[in-house]
């Protein structure tokens, strides 16, 4: 990166700058050596005005070591010249960290970032290039399903209504011709046509109810399930019914207590049940769950084989091989779905932190046929219903779809072996860590930290302040050849990105700043 | 020893207008700060080398206020004198 320019070197080029003779230059610079060093000696101070300053200082007596031999010796004081360069250099060469300023520690936030840096001090450990390995919170990686239901009862629930999705569209199908004259026995959701919402939310209820009667069929439980198409007037009278019965309730409460009746695995134990489902509305809510499926799907897919153990534990498979990008595009997918729907409230908060947390973690990646998606969504779903009469259908899940997740471990491992044979072919993510800064994470990842910009450019638009990024972004990172070795498009590459990052630092308001990146992209690429 | 006494004592060993010194002076100066500015290593001959150096991030401590600080990591410019340098200053005693 940076080259070394000897004596004749300098005097080369110091002559073609001033326009005179090699000789000329050379008795020049030889004759203001010697100036500084004889004064600085006889005066303890030299100053080049516009360079910088020479001092001499005095160093006394010292212990050390004899190098090779080991043996403590005593260094006898010296005297030591000292360089100081002058403020406009020292800032002209220090344009790549100018802008930061020192940080209290001593606030709460700081705290953790002075931890964080002692942690990450010990940068002998990071061989440049390595990928930085995200901490796995504990929660992550072992979750009891009691824990699960606790806390995830509304992603249970999500899960769920996705597979009951997926199956409900065959029980209409099928279904919806032989329409039971039979009365609904099953109790129909008491606010279900209060609203619009509340329509929904109980559509959600009865997909739940018709997954578990499919579950129990397949276990060998045999109960018909049956939807039945229009069932208003006879829900209308049980609804009334039912509302004079829990007046003093109130909606709201019937509300949530209807909810919490969802997690209660007695509730389905009915022998036959007739679920009524209007089929617009179905037909809405499908179209709607159709592309949170899809990004679930892959997500889950590529997130790491979730298996289940005997004791009801689950573990993220680390060994499953994701390519970071494709994690990215689908987390963007799926925020971006969280965003635009409702679905916050379903998830309750800190969802997407858990969807995102594992997938960030898995260093190893894989790209699954979207064949093996399928199988792999449709477990997850099994094991987050969580229930323990259920529990039988998930080990003929587990077995069933154990043959597709062999395929993938091998496929993964194909993957792997080809990934470490051509080294750095697959662009890589790493998640961005606030505390070491973009600067200090292009040190790890490329071994030279000034190739910051690369990161930025490769994964923020202009309007983003570089100095203000969200800690646990997911960066992509791109693939340069080595430092040192840029080829000609490379080059331009990284001239592009300081041009990127002058314009952010622009917008951001940094002019000075804006104009340094700006300068830095004349020159610095033709270092590299 | 200020700007006006070196280019005195450049012209007259140099034996050279002080005009023409001082642009000289001002053309290698120019020159020195571009090359570390581009973080390359420049060698002067009887002088030294100066080298820019990236100095880690690090916590300081200042007992008077009793506050921690987090110094941001720096490019700094060092200097090492040439052996000759080293030599006159084991020469010039303590």
């Amino acid at each position: 990166m940076s080259k070394k320019r000897n004596g004749s070197e300098l005097i080369g080029r110091f002559a073609i700058k001033a326009g005179i003779s090699t000789s000329e230059a050379k008795s020049f610079i030889q004759a203001l050596s010697e100036i500084v060093t004889e004064v600085a000696i006889s005066e303890g101070k030299a100053t080049i005005t516009g360079f910088g300053r020479f001092t001499i200082s005095e160093v006394a007596d010292r212990e050390g070591t004899q190098p090779g031999t080991g043996e403590s010796i005593i260094i006898p004081a010296h005297k030591r010249m000292n360089f100081t360069p002058y403020k406009k250099l020292a800032e002209m060469v220090n344009f790549v960290h100018e802008h930061k300023e020192a940080e209290d520690l001593n606030t709460e936030e700081g705290k953790k970032t002075e931890s964080a840096v002692k942690n990450n001090g010990n940068t002998d450990t990071h061989t440049s290039g390595e990928r930085i390995n995200t901490p796995v919170p504990p929660e992550l990686n072992r979750v009891t399903k009691n824990e699960m239901e606790k806390n995830n009862n509304s992603f249970t629930q999500l899960l769920e209504e996705i597979e009951a999705q997926t199956k409900v569209k065959k029980t209409v199908e099928f279904k919806l011709p032989e329409i039971s004259s039979t009365l609904a026995t099953a109790q129909p959701e008491p606010d279900a046509y209060a609203s619009e919402d509340t329509e929904k939310e109980a559509l959600l209820n009865e997909l739940e109810q018709i997954i578990q009667q499919k579950k129990k069929q397949l276990t060998g439980n045999s109960l018909d399930v049956r939807i039945e198409d229009e069932q208003k007037p006879d829900q209308k009278k049980i609804f009334e019914q039912e509302r004079s019965e829990s007046a003093e309730e109130g909606k709201g409460s019937k509300f949530t207590s209807s909810d919490s009746s969802l997690d209660n695995p007695t509730r389905v134990n009915g022998t036959k049940k007739y679920l009524p489902v209007e089929e617009g509305l179905l037909k809405e809510f499908m179209s709607s769950m159709d592309e949170l499926n899809m990004a679930i799907k892959s997500i889950n897919a590529n997130k790491g084989r979730i298996t289940s153990s005997t004791n009801n534990i689950i573990s993220f498979d680390k060994k499953i091989f994701i390519p970071g990008s494709f994690i990215g595009v689908m987390l963007l997918l799926i925020s971006g779905f969280l965003m635009g729907t409702n679905a916050d409230r379903i998830f309750g908060q800190g969802f997407v932190e858990r969807i995102s947390g594992p997938s960030v973690s898995s260093t190893q990646t894989n790209l699954p046929t979207t064949e093996q998606n399928k199988p792999s969504s449709l477990q997850l779903a099994g094991l987050m219903s969580g229930n323990a009469q259920n529990s039988s259908t998930e080990s003929v899940n587990a077995s069933d779809l154990s043959n597709a997740a062999e395929e993938r471990q091998t496929l993964a491992n194909r993957m792997e072996n080809k990934s470490t044979s051509s080294g750095s072919s697959t662009s890589e993510s790493v998640r961005f860590r606030s505390e070491i800064g973009l600067y200090n994470m292009a040190q790890e990842i490329y071994g030279n930290p000034r190739l910051w910009v690369l990161l930025f450019e490769e994964n923020f638009s202009t309007s983003q302040n570089p100095d203000d990024i969200a800690y646990g972004t997911t960066l992509t990172i791109p693939n340069v050849a080595r430092p040192g070795s840029f080829s000609e498009l490379e080059k331009e590459r990284l001239r592009i990105a300081l041009l990127h990052v002058a314009q952010a630092y622009e917008n951001a308001g940094k002019r000075d700043l804006a104009q340094s990146y700006r300068s830095a992209s004349v020159y610095y690429p033709n270092t590299m | 020893m200020n700007k006006a006494r070196l280019v005195n004592e450049l012209s007259t060993q140099l034996s050279l207008t002080k005009n023409d010194t001082e642009e000289r002076l001002a053309h290698l100066i120019d020159l020195m700060c571009q090359e570390l500015k581009q973080q390359n290593t420049i060698q002067i001959p009887g002088l030294g080398q100066f080298e820019t150096r990236e100095r880690a991030s690090y916590v300081a401590y200042n007992p008077h206020y009793k506050k921690k600080m987090r110094v941001p990591p720096k490019v700094i410019v060092q200097f090492t004198p040439t052996k000759a340098v080293k030599e006159e200053l084991k020469g010039a005693g303590l």
